[in-house]
């Protein structure tokens, strides 16, 4: 078990930067995510965590001691690959053997443990398998074992559920979150599938380009996104952009030839970006002022909801999601009411965030 | 009826194929067990009886058990030597990254090249200056300049295949570099190995060139300059040439009838891909 | 840590190599520019008098007029004979592992054996191939096949072409399994004939790898000697006499390590011309496939 802290940490590689700079801190027990596309640096940052590689500039602390120069042997990290990296010459039981073995465990211990450690993940009646012999699940599972069985301070883990097919991935999904309650140790985990991110972590760490944009708890950065990019990054779809400008002292925000009155002041008058999730867009019985005319593109049935892709007078493409009862086709004309108490509203040059005051 | 023909049709050849590649060395066998009567007698046809003096005469009447010995030991040593090496620069440059990979594999790839007339003198000199002629050492040694490449070259590509991140799993799981590379790469490099090892036997069990120029008596000579040199008083002795070929041919027709799929797989890695 | 290793690892390789290839080679240079011979016990340094012997030296150019026409006949023929015999034998059949070891028979088998093995065959009086000859009625008188000057070089080629066809079928097969199944099922659904199917999928899929193994068998061929050595020993009257051959007379007959290692510096310097001129057209090649 261990809070890590990472200081000012950047990895360069030749010339160029695969991180910039960046501090997080991880509590105790905690499930982090750091999610990103591919290519943001999040690969390299667990490779940092685990010593496999030597950082450019900047400090590592696990409880408060740094491990720079620790190897990985020495820092009593667990690592789960993507591949999942099981040895094909090993059988599974000398495979979640292997971390004791090395140490020189005593032969006894080595298999009470390995044989608790079966019992948990439910592989015990695969013990005698080759991993070639295992199906993708069975491989994950195998895997898991072979990180839990050296009760690690850290657990870190490499878009373990990538290789899986759609269902065994919601399931074991489930069973990493209860993994992690009943092992209440830190798990750092690593994924480009916001889902994924979403619905296992206490905090969000998202990366891009090797920049550490925002941390957060999944609700915060599902509400209050920090830039554009997040906001249509996650979500499912993505939030919506529509141009917005910001009149009377940015009390008002004019929107699609409406004025809509705000409770807060969001910045200075001029042209912003306002950002919309799809649930926050209702459709209107009828038509009544202050809603907004758009015609329907494209209507995606799922089951329990649907998603609507409408644009607006102004040429916005606004899709939302609605659990509503709804006979629409192609070119029909509806009306929106927006609720713009939830929307957030960015900075049209940079993308970022508009600070909310008084 | 059109298809029997063309099966009849590949089937012959076939037959011609196998005649034109397999025909010279039954033929070599069969002069291998005539008498020396009937093989210096017109015309040449199958001996009535088979006579097996020319197989005892190349023990009794020559040392041939010692050059066998001598062949053996030099082909095994060079291939664990350059095995062993080999497999060491191979994880270096697959494994660890190593930084001037390319460079390396380039100056590797154009050692093997060198056609071996070109070192043969300057070899011949530092062997005579050290006092090395006529030993086991002055072949091994020089073996080294085509064996070691093909060994780098066979394994660079074989250890390429094993996934690194077993390597980072096994770092992760406690072990030190050395222990990463003897518990989990090497073992699945083994078979690459063992593909890399026949070919390097039998390169340097067939090796000619250095043989003939670095041993002068029976304390080193290996079976190829041994069967060159093979001296008759009057006449050539076809009957135990042959015989001594076929002694040395038999182990390399066992091993590529049981490990043909390898020597195919050793002699082709590389090239395919490029 | 990993990078340390990296280097200790690949040291004890790096220093053989050093010692048994790339200081030989060096050292090879030097004593070109040497008059040394070792039984008169003379070592002193001439510049390029040697290389001024070798432009003038007829035999030494009859001996490079020998080694190419014997590197282009065989490795044309070994090419040829390898493309048809990997065509022949690519395809689905129950004795194919049989057919495979045999293929792979000449190939293991010492040159030095096989030469022997040949040298009886062509055995003017006893040899089997004169009396299978006269038996068919195609020759009346026997033939000397390694010791008529005009007949020993083509004998020589047949020996190699025996020996090395294997090899090049054998990369030849593995280049012709690795072309998808599925451009020969489109050709087909497009109505190509077999002979369009060959000449418009199979041949441009197979150009690399035949660049390959045309480059490794005209190394492999220019620097010939086991085989030469043992069938003719160079002669009849230096008809089959190549450069190994020449280089090997003079370094370890006449014991002219000077002239010697001149000679054997030029095959050298053939030898990468040779892999130049192969690496600049795979490159092309290779650039070509990208486009």
């Amino acid at each position: 078990m261990a809070e890590i802290k990472l200081k000012s940490l950047s990895k360069k590689f030749g010339k160029t930067d695969a991180l910039h700079p960046l501090d997080l801190e991880i509590r105790d027990g905690e499930f982090m995510t750091i999610l990103g596309p591919s290519g943001c640096g999040k690969s390299t940052l667990l490779n940092l965590l685990a010593g496999l590689e030597a950082p450019t500039t900047g400090d590592i602390l696990f409880d408060g001691e740094s491990v720079i120069e620790l190897s990985p042997k020495q820092r009593d990290v667990a690592f789960v690959f993507q591949s999942y990296a099981l040895y094909p010459h090993k059988s599974v039981y000398d495979n979640i053997a292997f971390p004791l073995a090395v140490v020189k465990t005593d032969k006894k211990e080595i298999d009470k443990q390995v044989h608790q450690v079966a019992q948990l993940l439910e592989i015990e009646n695969l013990l005698e398998r080759r991993p070639k012999e295992l199906s993708g699940g069975q491989r994950q599972r195998v895997a898991l074992g072979r990180a839990i069985i050296r009760r690690p301070r850290v657990f870190l883990f490499d878009e373990p559920l990538s290789n899986l097919d759609a269902q065994l991935r919601t399931q074991m999904r489930t069973e990493l979150k209860k993994l992690h309650r009943k092992l209440k140790t830190t798990f750092i985990y690593v994924t480009h599938d916001q889902t994924e991110a979403m619905s296992l972590a206490d905090t969000i760490a998202i990366l891009r380009d090797g920049n550490l944009l925002q941390t957060g708890t999944p609700e915060k950065i599902y509400k209050e996104p920090a830039n554009m990019f997040i906001g249509s990054f996650i979500g499912n779809p993505g939030m919506n952009f529509v141009n917005a400008e910001l009149i009377e002292n940015g009390a008002k925000v004019k929107l699609e030839n409406r004025i809509f009155e705000l409770s807060l002041i969001v910045g200075k008058p001029g042209e912003i970006m306002a950002g919309l999730r799809p649930e926050y867009i209702q459709i209107a019985d009828e038509k009544h002022p202050g809603t907004i005319p758009a015609r329907v593109e494209v209507v995606e049935h799922l089951g329990s909801e649907a998603l609507i892709e409408v644009t607006t007078r102004n040429n916005s493409t606004l899709i939302i999601r609605t659990a509503q009862e709804l006979d629409l086709s192609m070119n029909d004309e509806i009306s929106l009411n927006l609720d713009l108490s939830k929307a957030s509203f960015f900075d049209k040059s940079t993308g970022s965030n508009l600070p909310i005051g008084e | 009826m059109n298809r029997w023909v063309r099966r009849s049709g590949f089937y012959l050849g076939l037959s011609i194929l196998c005649f034109w590649l397999a025909g010279p060395v039954i033929w070599q066998f069969i002069t291998s067990l005539k008498s020396n009567a009937i093989l210096t007698s017109l015309p040449p046809v199958l001996p009535d009886k088979i006579v097996f003096s020319h197989y005892t005469n190349v023990f009794t009447e020559r040392p041939f058990a010692r050059i066998i010995l001598n062949s053996f030991i030099v082909a095994s040593c060079t291939t664990i030597y350059c095995l062993a090496i080999g497999l060491l620069a191979g994880t270096s440059l697959s494994i660890l990254k190593f930084k001037w990979r390319k460079t390396f594999l380039a100056i590797v790839l154009s050692v093997s090249m060198f056609p071996p007339i070109a070192t043969v003198s300057p070899l011949y000199l530092i062997i005579r200056a050290i006092g090395l002629r006529d030993t086991y050492l002055a072949l091994i040694f020089p073996y080294a300049t085509f064996a070691l490449p093909l060994s780098i070259w066979i394994l660079t590509n074989f250890i390429a295949e094993i996934p690194s991140e077993l390597y980072k799993a096994a770092r992760i799981d406690g072990c030190s570099p050395m222990q990463a590379l003897f518990k989990v790469i090497f073992p699945l490099a083994a078979p690459g190995v063992f593909t890399c090892a026949i070919l390097v036997f039998i390169f340097a069990w067939n090796e000619f060139l250095y043989a003939l120029t670095f041993t002068t008596t029976t304390n080193s000579r290996t079976i190829p300059v041994a069967i060159a040199l093979f001296p008759g008083l009057h006449e050539v002795p076809w009957g135990e040439i042959a015989a001594a070929s076929i002694i040395v041919t038999l182990p390399l027709v066992v091993l590529v009838f049981f490990a043909q799929k390898r020597i195919i797989s050793g002699l082709t890695a590389g090239s395919i891909k490029g | 840590m990993e990078k340390r290793l990296g280097y200790w690892l690949i040291a004890p390789a790096a220093i053989t190599i050093l010692l048994v290839a790339i200081y030989p080679i060096i050292s090879v240079y030097i004593l070109s520019l040497t008059e040394r011979l070792l039984s008169l016990g003379i070592d002193r340094f001439i510049w390029l008098q040697n290389y001024q012997k070798l432009l003038t030296d007829p035999r030494f150019w009859n001996a490079f007029t020998n080694t190419c026409i014997f590197t282009g006949v065989s490795v044309s023929l070994e090419l040829l004979l390898g493309l048809a015999i990997a065509l022949f034998i690519n395809r689905p059949f129950s004795l194919r592992g049989i057919i495979r070891a045999a293929v792979l028979l000449p190939w293991a088998i010492p040159t030095v054996v096989s030469a022997k093995m040949w040298a009886w065959i062509f055995n003017t009086d006893l040899g089997i191939l004169n009396y299978a000859l006269q038996s068919f009625g195609i020759i009346s008188s026997n033939l000397n096949w390694l010791g008529e000057p005009t007949l020993a070089l083509g004998s020589a080629i047949i020996v190699d072409v025996w020996k090395t066809t294997p090899f090049a079928a054998l990369l030849l097969l593995a280049g012709l399994q690795i072309i998808p199944d599925d451009l020969y099922k489109a050709a087909s659904v497009d109505g190509a004939s077999n002979w369009q199917k060959f000449w418009h999928i199979t041949l441009p899929h197979l150009k690399p790898i035949m660049l390959i193994v045309l480059l490794f068998r005209t190394l492999d061929a220019f620097r010939i000697f086991d085989s030469i050595y043992i069938l003719t020993g160079g002669g009849p009257a230096n008809s089959t006499e190549t450069l190994s051959i020449y280089a090997y007379k003079i370094l370890f007959q006449t014991l002219d390590f000077g002239y010697g290692s001149t000679i054997a510096v030029s095959v050298f310097i053939f030898v990468v011309l040779i892999s130049l001129i192969y690496i600049f057209v795979l490159r092309k090649q290779g650039s070509l496939l990208n486009e």
